[in-house]
């Protein structure tokens, strides 16, 4: 299992290298750099003659050599990973990249965990519900939810809520995690003194968003949850179990679910990162200050040690997200054998 | 003789029509329709300079009641030595509603973010008036949209009072006395200094709005007198326009006994580090701003709280500003509109005429808590030619073909015909808002002559015969003309997709050019692309926002004509620097050179006569259409004043005086995040509290 772990590891690493230099290029690819987003904001928001404007832009490239070929710049910067963990400078915050990262990665992780275990247990449940109701109007209600949650593309689904939201309800707290008076308390008063009032703030700020990921998500707990448990239902050990007397409910959740559960656990590594993806959709379009807003907006303006990092800590959630669950499904299952045990 | 009657009138009709076909005359130029007035824009009470401030001492000062607690708690020295000998005194005859009261605060929405302090390094804090609020320079011009034209030059502002020698090659500027830092330490020629000698001379350095000793004239330099005076020495005599390099944000110092010990002439590591050395999360950076930065939540918040050494006051002696506190969201640009109109936020400037009647709608309802203030039609839009003929930009054949064309007036007079400005205006936003915009300086403005614009109307039959004057016909019949070797002439417009205005009217123009036959295609493109194909001159047409230099002619004022190298949008040098000017840009780089250096008011109403002639007669740009834009300010506020143009000599947040803004007592809403609080340390964590 170990040589197994550090094999999948060791893979990672190429795997990641190719995909920096892809991501890398590509970002790069577009004409233009943050040199232009300088001189374009002196001109617009500064009122700054063009020349001035231009002048001020060459200097910047200059020191911070943007004029250099794209491959020195890329060696500069995965060479500041690698040797000093260093992923670079933000241009557009003027602060160490990993300080952007640490700054929004610990929110986007939380929202994408809220709603994978939201869109589990509602899924699940829906799952149970509908199978044990097969065929009637509880069934054909939650399968027309699940297939809503799987065919309309979650930005969509996004956009449509924040019209309402905005312009329909006259809602005023989007797209940021706190009002103004929240955001700067802490959430423990003293001990044993929780900051209610900032939970509450926080869950009114961010519930559309978790709302539109977790809808997204369910639907595949659901589908499958259903099915298997419509199969492990007319099982011989499900009989028996009722032969013996045992409660409809009991024999569901006793014997029937646990059963049907396995392939969705196995599925929880895979769906970590399909779940932060889905989490970034989303905050996108309600402007949250985490990962995804992050990578559009420095895709933007050229500051490209915060896209370019940003899709590498992306890629590397996923692989790790793979690795867990392969481990999940050796653990679980020990007809799979991993590594060269023969 | 029936056949010979037959022939002689079938004759007389050929002539007739050969002679209607040379002489199919475009219509002549005309002056331009006035444009429609409406109930929501205001128009400014114009006065001269000295009715809205002077600098005098006052019998005696006050302050809010919670700052003399910060006083008797021994953290602050009384408010009469917080303030210079002769503080800046805003009159109470010219605010709209009088002197006002303390409290309450301004919750701006941004898109921007906040680089670092260093604004002498190059660093933003953000945009969104965060810098004009914290940054105070040594002239002002934001409010001279309500200055008389017979009174028009900078107001003083930390420069309180200037005089040039009788030759006009020096400039004596006398600070204000006494006022002091927002950390108390004196604000005098020392910082000056450090400005002028190791930020502009230092070639090392870039400040925020690229300003270099060019600025202020080629070759200027400048000697420090005493601790508040100073002497600049130009190379022309009397340059008008430094006065006016001297407001924001060129010529705004800052705090050397804070900035010099990190430069690196002076102690301080390197250059980069200078650069950072006042980080974003670094709070209390010492101001001459009426507000001190005091909260910073990365992608949150920015919180200011009021500077108690600001050296403004009412005449009633009390020191400015009223507003205990500014508030900068951190969001995106489009929120700051949805937020103004919904109450959220407090202030915005709506420029999109697309969202016009709209917001108006919501305006109009009693409970809203925004209110919208149009200013004068100084948002416009034109079609500029590429007028290089030498190869700026690469053009290859194609493109050269079409530069030619654009040299030639006849053709650029058909693009004019073909234009019908009322519908384009009509496309934005229906209703008064749009006029009739023929090019070069804004009807309404100071320097506008509505005789000396000249305005070809909307005739497509004069948009045929101008092309045919220019050689062009449509010799396959298919509706487009065609060009030597037999194929369409094919134009590209250059246009930005960012904003909604930008490619309505670009596709407004494709339309219409069409009608006329000429076949135009559209090269849309986001933010920097469009900005690099614009300034590396990679381009047939361009449909471009104007800039401050067609409102005030003032400012930027080098922008007005090709003078230089690059300083034209539409007319550059390539790449071995040589400009190709036609006769009537030479006449206008002339016209716009005497401006610069012309001290006499009378003489620079007729430089720009002359200027206004040369620019729509020979079409320098094709002006499509001008619209006000839209200050949208919570109701709670007073001395907002009437007709503040969002955007005119400087951006709103200057225009109308923050620091004289007020909130009746029963109108504020209680939404400071740090009451009864003022900036403490450079380096604290926050603000500090009087006990």
């Amino acid at each position: 299992m170990l040589r197994f772990l550090v094999v999948r590891l060791l893979q990672a690493i190429p795997v990641l290298l190719v995909m920096s230099i892809i991501t890398f290029a590509i970002i790069q690819a577009p004409p233009g750099d943050y040199g232009d987003f300088i001189r374009t904001n002196m001109i617009v928001q500064g009122n700054a003659t063009v020349e001035a404007a231009q002048r001020a832009a060459d200097a910047y490239r200059e020191q911070h050599g943007l004029n250099d070929a794209m491959p020195i710049q890329y060696t500069r910067w995965i060479w500041g990973i690698v040797a000093h963990g260093d992923f670079g400078q933000s241009y557009l915050y003027n602060k160490p990249v990993l300080d952007v990262i640490l700054q929004r990665l610990p929110p986007t992780l939380a929202i994408a965990l809220t709603c994978h275990v939201l869109a589990s247990l509602i899924g699940i449940g829906f799952g149970i519900l509908a199978a044990t109701w097969q065929y009637s109007w509880v069934d054909t209600l939650l399968s027309f939810i699940s297939f809503l949650g799987m065919t309309v593309p979650r930005f969509l689904l996004a956009l449509i809520i924040l019209y309402i939201l905005a312009y329909k309800l006259n809602v005023q707290e989007i797209g940021s995690f706190y009002s103004s008076k929240f955001g700067g308390q802490a959430f423990w008063l003293g001990w044993f003194d929780f900051n209610w009032p900032k939970l509450w703030n926080l869950i009114q700020h961010v519930w559309p968003v978790i709302a539109v990921a977790t809808i997204g998500g369910l639907a595949y707990n659901m589908r499958v949850m259903r099915a298997n448990l419509l199969d492990t239902l007319n099982a011989q050990y499900v009989e028996t179990a009722r032969a013996k007397g045992l409660s409809e409910a009991n024999v569901i959740m006793r014997h029937a679910v646990p059963n049907a559960i396995h392939p969705l656990i196995a599925y929880q590594g895979v769906v970590l990162p399909y779940m932060l993806t889905g989490e970034i959709e989303v905050a996108i379009v309600f402007g949250l200050a985490t990962i995804g807003p992050a990578i559009v907006g420095s895709m933007a303006i050229g500051d490209v040690f915060v896209t370019a990092s940003l899709l590498l800590v992306l890629g590397a959630t996923l692989i790790i997200g793979n690795i867990i669950a392969d481990l999940l499904l050796v653990a679980l299952d020990p007809r799979i054998r991993v590594g060269n045990e023969s | 003789m029936n056949k010979l009657m037959k022939s002689a009138s079938a004759a007389a009709l050929m002539l007739g029509v050969s002679s209607m076909a040379l002489h199919a005359d475009m219509m002549a130029p005309t002056t331009v329709p006035d444009a429609p007035s409406f109930d929501a824009q205001g128009s400014p009470t114009f006065v001269n300079r000295s009715d809205i401030y002077d600098y005098r001492a006052l019998p005696s000062y006050s302050e809010p009641a919670w700052v003399t607690a910060f006083v008797t708690a021994g953290k602050l020295p009384p408010v009469a030595e917080r303030l210079p000998k002769e503080p800046l005194v805003y009159k109470t005859a010219n605010m709209v509603d009088g002197n006002g009261v303390y409290g309450d605060v301004m919750r701006h929405v941004i898109g921007g973010r906040p680089e670092g302090w260093n604004f002498w390094a190059g660093q933003s804090y953000g945009w969104g008036g965060i810098d004009i609020g914290l940054v105070e320079c040594l002239t002002r011009t934001g409010p001279l949209f309500e200055v008389n034209s017979t009174d028009l030059q900078p107001m003083p502002n930390l420069a309180k009072a200037w005089e040039w020698s009788d030759d006009g090659m020096s400039l004596t500027v006398h600070l204000i006395e006494g006022a002091k830092w927002s950390d108390g330490d004196p604000f005098d020629t020392e910082d000056i200094a450090f400005y002028w000698n190791d930020i502009i001379m230092d070639p090392e350095v870039t400040p925020l709005m690229g300003a270099s000793q060019d600025t202020y004239g080629k070759g200027t330099t400048l000697d420090i007198l005493d601790t508040y005076t100073f002497k600049m020495n130009f190379t022309s005599p009397f340059p008008e326009a430094a006065l006016y390099a001297m407001a924001y944000g060129n010529f705004c110092p800052g705090p050397s006994h804070v900035l010099k010990p990190a430069h690196p002439k002076y102690g301080g590591k390197d250059y980069q580090s200078f650069h950072d050395a006042f980080p974003a999360d670094m709070m209390n950076f010492p101001v001459m701003g009426s507000h001190v930065v005091v909260e910073h939540r990365p992608d949150d918040i920015v919180v200011l709280r009021r500077n108690p050494y600001y050296w403004k006051v009412d005449e009633a002696g009390q020191q400015l500003p009223y507003l205990d506190e500014m508030q900068y969201r951190l969001s995106t640009w489009a929120d700051r509109d949805v937020q103004a109109v919904a109450g959220t936020g407090d202030f915005s400037n709506l420029e999109q005429a697309e969202n016009y009647v709209e917001s108006l709608k919501k305006a109009a309802d009693p409970a809203s808590p925004a209110k919208l203030a149009f200013g004068p039609r100084t948002i416009g839009y034109s079609l500029y030619t590429n007028l290089s003929g030498n190869g700026w930009g690469e053009p290859d054949a194609n493109q050269q073909a079409v530069r030619d064309l654009n040299r030639n007036l006849d053709f650029r007079k058909a693009i004019t015909y073909a234009l019908d400005r009322q519908r384009l205006g009509d496309s934005l936003v229906k209703g008064p808002f749009t006029s009739i915009y023929p090019g070069g300086i804004y009807a309404g403005t100071s320097f506008y002559d509505k005789d000396s614009t000249v305005y070809y109307p909307f005739d497509v039959a004069s948009a045929k015969a101008a092309l045919a004057a220019a050689g062009l016909t449509d010799s396959d019949g298919n509706g487009f003309v065609n060009v030597a070797g037999g194929d369409d002439l094919n134009v590209t417009l250059l246009t930005q997709i960012d904003y909604a205005t930008d490619k309505n009217l670009a596709e407004g123009v494709v339309a219409m050019m069409a009608d006329a036959g000429v076949k135009v295609s559209l090269n849309a493109l986001t933010g920097k692309d469009f900005d690099n194909a614009r300034d590396g001159g990679k381009f047939d047409w361009v449909v471009i926002r104007n800039g401050t230099e067609l409102i005030t002619m003032v400012s930027n004022s080098t922008m007005l004509a090709p003078v230089g190298a690059t300083t034209s949008n539409h007319h550059r040098a390539n790449a071995a620097g040589e400009l190709d000017l036609l006769p009537y840009e030479q006449q206008m780089v002339e016209t716009v050179n005497a401006f610069i250096s012309e001290r006499d008011p009378a003489k620079r109403v007729e430089l720009a006569k002359t200027y206004q002639k040369l620019y729509t007669e020979n079409l320098d740009g094709i002006g499509l259409t001008a619209y006000p834009g839209a200050l949208i300010i919570n109701k709670r506020f007073s001395n907002i004043p009437a007709g503040a143009p969002i955007f005119m000599y400087n951006w709103a947040e200057d225009n109308i005086i923050r620091e004289r803004v007020f909130v009746a007592a029963d109108k504020q809403i209680g939404a400071e995040l740090h009451p009864n609080t003022l900036p403490g340390k450079l380096g604290d964590a926050g603000p500090m509290s009087a006990n």
